[in-house]
């Protein structure tokens, strides 16, 4: 804090060193213990998590400002809102506005979600609030309670039901489906079986339900002959036995003999596009988890990792920071599975650091970053930094808790 | 455990001005008194936003006004992360501009891309030199100037070593070994060597993370090997020696254990290896090669009839990252945590480290003169007694993690690490015994 205010000018600075001069001079070697729960008066709210608090610059901050007296600081052993002591958490260790296993108060639980009745509730501002469970990532399923018992969960899937199609209530003319939150198929689609179709384009369903297309017999009857090179048959505007490449392949020399040549996956002339030449020294490669996807001019000579039969999708990887390849591809860094600790990439080099609020203290490798900063008493903030523990001085977010001490009285 | 990263350098360093290190100054001051004030629980002082600590109100000169340009002195202003990346109370942050003068060690231009990392150093005398690291980055000094070599391969080299200038070995993985040599015209150059392994396909990828050559033979050692499709458990250790013609050459494993990750190799001759690392399963491994009397093997031999290694007791469930020894009853490991062992011709002993930072890399002159280096510029040195920490004039900021260290000399000793940091001693200790 200090090095922000020196950076923001320098009366700041002199006003603060001051005010800590005078405000810990007040607070000499006893332990204040903050009154109870009544303590509704706003000003006790501000310094229960930080031990000081700077003074509002009063007049513009000019360098002859008198510092201003702010009341005494003293240590805190009691909690302060909505932190609790449950069971054997650290003191004051527990939050009940969002825990969901003491929520509001220690000891009540928020039910988790019922898979089966859509349902699922959590903790906020002290109380369980339920909900449908979220929708399906693919939009087949979205939950709501249409007949408003919370008994029977969130019942009805109104992306698939014809009494409640895309809202409750919103019942589906006789014969039409229920597709995707709509009544009926998708206009320009036509439904077969159960399936929204395009009779267009769809090539077992070729401007009829069922017709399908066949690569050697022609729609007149007569004969097709074979398909060139990374071609087929397929239905186009309603009617089969219209010639197109086949994904991946196109036809970039305009040369039917040769067929659909290019395989715009991989070649670094026609890389997903015909004529995309890509920069010299580039690869042409589906970049990212997905297999395949659409390829593009990626990576650096040399920086494509994965594919081929290593088993791993190919993937264009920065070597200085990617975890799972770093410093050289497929070079995983270790750390993944140990207690509270995340494994780096630093300039092409593996390292492991804590997760935030944990540290190591003990130095078993074992157990990992064991310690958590945010409420250990003893390593409150960093290793080592001990509270008041004979006073019951609880650790709060990292550090030891303070407050006002008693109105105008200092010890 | 290792705090955040530093930012890759984008920041210049920022000088602190003389009226900013007065403020900081006042700070430690009503710090101390603060913390006086409430004797044990020292929350108010290393509470992560608020005062700084009181060591480093200790740290800071009263009454010296140190250079504001501190680039006069060899540092580069270039090579640090923001000064405000790091925290006044924390020791792995430098906020104090100290020149060279007032350090044992002093950082030098390397011309090393800021993003990248130095791995690891080995010379064969003071004038001829090699670091390698990120991004392929091979550096030479030829006891005038660090010069870079151009890059061969896009991967971290992690380990080097050899016997000469023309018999130099940078590896990085399986398939990823590079050998500078004569070519057939006398002219030295890099080649790439066969792969350690050739049956396998995912296993060319398994990192090397140390290198070792004497003579005509090569040992490289990293990660177990998993050879698919069918197969597992190769040992992570490959011996070759090296024929003048590559006809004949050829990598034979050597028999290890389990699931390792082996990171360092020493010894005199091949007869005489040490190879650490860690297990998965217990912690720090250290293997000693079984020694070859007179055609007789001492404990299990390998493939092709060589020796294997016996597995010692190291007393450590942290990783050992490198070893080293002036002789066979004289060998120093160095690893996580701070961890020091050393063996005597008889056992390991636990030795009590002055530190818990991550220790990368050892070396050292003789018995009585050996130095270890490690994460937040930790650079140790055992003076036959004690191991104690050595100052550097680092940059304003968090200090680089260093991961090599090797000297020609007592009075010459580099180490290297993040940020293309590059740091030499030239035998003279400021303070007997003083630490930074």
């Amino acid at each position: 804090m200090l090095r922000t205010f020196a950076r923001r000018g320098v009366p700041i600075a002199i006003v603060t060193c001051a005010l800590l001069a005078t405000a810990f001079t007040g607070c000499a070697d006893a332990v204040i213990v903050a009154e109870g729960p009544d303590r509704a008066d706003a000003a006790s709210d501000a310094p229960t998590t930080s031990t000081f608090t700077p003074p509002p610059a009063s007049d513009g901050g000019s360098s002859s400002a008198e510092p201003e007296a702010l009341p005494p600081m003293c240590i805190l052993t009691e909690c302060p809102e909505p932190w609790a002591t449950c069971g054997a958490s650290y003191k004051c260790g527990v939050n009940l506005s969002n825990d969901p296993k003491n929520c509001g108060a220690c000891g009540v639980v928020c039910p988790t979600s019922v898979g089966p009745l859509h349902v699922g509730s959590t903790c906020a501002g002290g109380s369980c609030q339920y909900d449908c469970t979220p929708p399906a990532s693919d939009g087949s399923a979205v939950y709501r309670n249409c007949d408003g018992f919370i008994e029977n969960g969130c019942e009805v899937n109104i992306q698939a039901d014809a009494n409640n199609c895309g809202a409750c209530g919103n019942k589906c003319a006789d014969g039409l489906r229920c597709v995707l939150g709509q009544c009926g198929c998708p206009t320009g689609t036509t439904d077969c079986n159960g399936k929204c179709v395009d009779l267009l384009n769809d090539p077992s369903n070729c401007s009829a339900c069922g017709n399908a297309c066949s690569q050697t017999v022609a729609p007149d009857g007569g004969t097709l002959p074979a398909a060139p090179a990374n071609m087929k048959y397929t239905c186009q505007a309603g009617q089969c036995g219209a010639l197109v490449c086949n994904y991946p392949y196109q036809d970039c020399d305009h040369d039917r003999s040769n067929g659909c040549e290019a395989n715009t996956q991989s070649d670094v002339n026609n890389c997903a596009v015909c004529g995309n030449v890509c920069a010299p020294g580039k690869i042409c490669a589906p970049d990212g988890a997905s297999n395949p996807g659409i390829s593009r001019c990626i990576c650096d000579f040399g920086t494509l990792c994965g594919g081929g039969t290593t088993g791993q999708n190919t993937q264009c990887a920065d070597l200085q920071t990617d975890i799972n390849n770093c410093g050289s591809c497929l070079n995983k860094c270790p750390g993944q599975n140990i207690p509270n600790s995340r494994p780096t990439c630093d300039q092409g080099v593996c390292g492991i650091e804590c997760v935030d609020g944990f540290g190591d203290c003990d130095g078993n490798p074992a157990n990992g970053c064991e310690t958590n900063l945010t409420m250990d008493g003893s390593n409150c903030g960093t290793c080592g930094n001990q509270c008041d523990l004979g006073a019951g001085q609880p650790c709060i977010e990292g550090k030891c808790a303070m407050t006002d001490c008693d109105g105008g009285i200092t010890h | 455990m290792r705090d955040d990263r530093l930012r890759r350098g984008d920041y210049p360093l920022k000088p602190v001005s003389n009226k900013q290190r007065t403020w900081l100054r006042w700070g430690c001051s009503a710090s101390l008194a603060s913390a006086g004030i409430l004797g044990v629980a020292s929350g108010c002082a290393d509470s992560e936003d608020t005062l700084t600590s009181v060591e480093d109100a200790a740290v800071v000169p009263p009454a010296s006004e140190p250079d504001a340009n501190a680039s006069a002195d060899g540092v580069d202003a270039g090579d640090a992360s923001d000064a405000t990346d790091c925290d006044a109370s924390d020791q792995h942050c430098n906020q104090v501009v100290v020149t060279c003068a007032d350090t044992d060690w002093c950082p030098t231009k390397s011309s090393v891309d800021v993003r990248y990392s130095l791995a690891a150093i080995w010379g064969s005398s003071a004038t001829d030199i090699w670091a390698v690291g990120s991004a392929g980055t091979v550096l030479h000094y030829d006891g005038n100037a660090w010069t870079l070599d151009s890059p061969f391969t896009p991967a971290t080299l992690r380990a080097i070593g050899g016997t000469s200038a023309t018999n130099l070995w940078a590896v990085t993985t399986i398939d990823g070994i590079f050998h500078r040599t004569l070519d057939d015209a006398g002219v030295a150059s890099w080649q790439k060597a066969p792969p350690a392994i050739t049956t396998a396909t995912l296993s060319v990828y398994s990192p090397l993370r140390g290198v070792w050559a004497a003579g005509n033979d090569v040992v490289v050692a990293g990660d177990l090997v998993t050879i698919r499709p069918t197969g597992f458990g190769k040992p992570s250790s490959y011996y070759q020696t090296w024929q003048t013609t590559s006809d004949g050459a050829a990598w034979v494993s050597i028999p290890g254990a389990d699931t390792l990750s082996m990171n360092g190799i020493w010894g005199t001759e091949l007869s005489q290896l040490w190879i650490v690392g860690n297990s998965t399963a217990r912690g720090g491994v250290a293997f000693r090669r079984n020694a070859v009397d007179g055609g007789v093997y001492s404990g299990d031999a390998g493939d092709a009839g060589l020796p294997g290694w016996t597995e010692t007791d190291v007393q450590t469930a942290q990783r050992l990252n490198a070893v080293w020894g002036s002789g066979p009853n004289d060998i120093w490991v160095v690893g996580g945590f701070g961890t020091i062992r050393h063996f005597d011709g008889a056992g390991w002993q636990i030795v009590e480290s002055p530190t818990t930072d991550e220790l990368n890399a050892v070396w050292g002159s003789g018995p009585d003169d050996v130095w270890a280096a490690g994460d937040y510029g930790t650079i140790l040195h055992f003076d036959g007694a004690t191991w104690r920490s050595t100052s550097t004039a680092w940059p304003l900021g968090q200090k680089p993690h260093l991961y090599g260290i090797w000297g020609s000399a007592p009075n010459d000793v580099w180490a290297v690490g993040q940020e293309g940091t590059l740091v030499h001693f030239a035998g003279k200790f400021v303070d007997a015994g003083a630490a930074q």
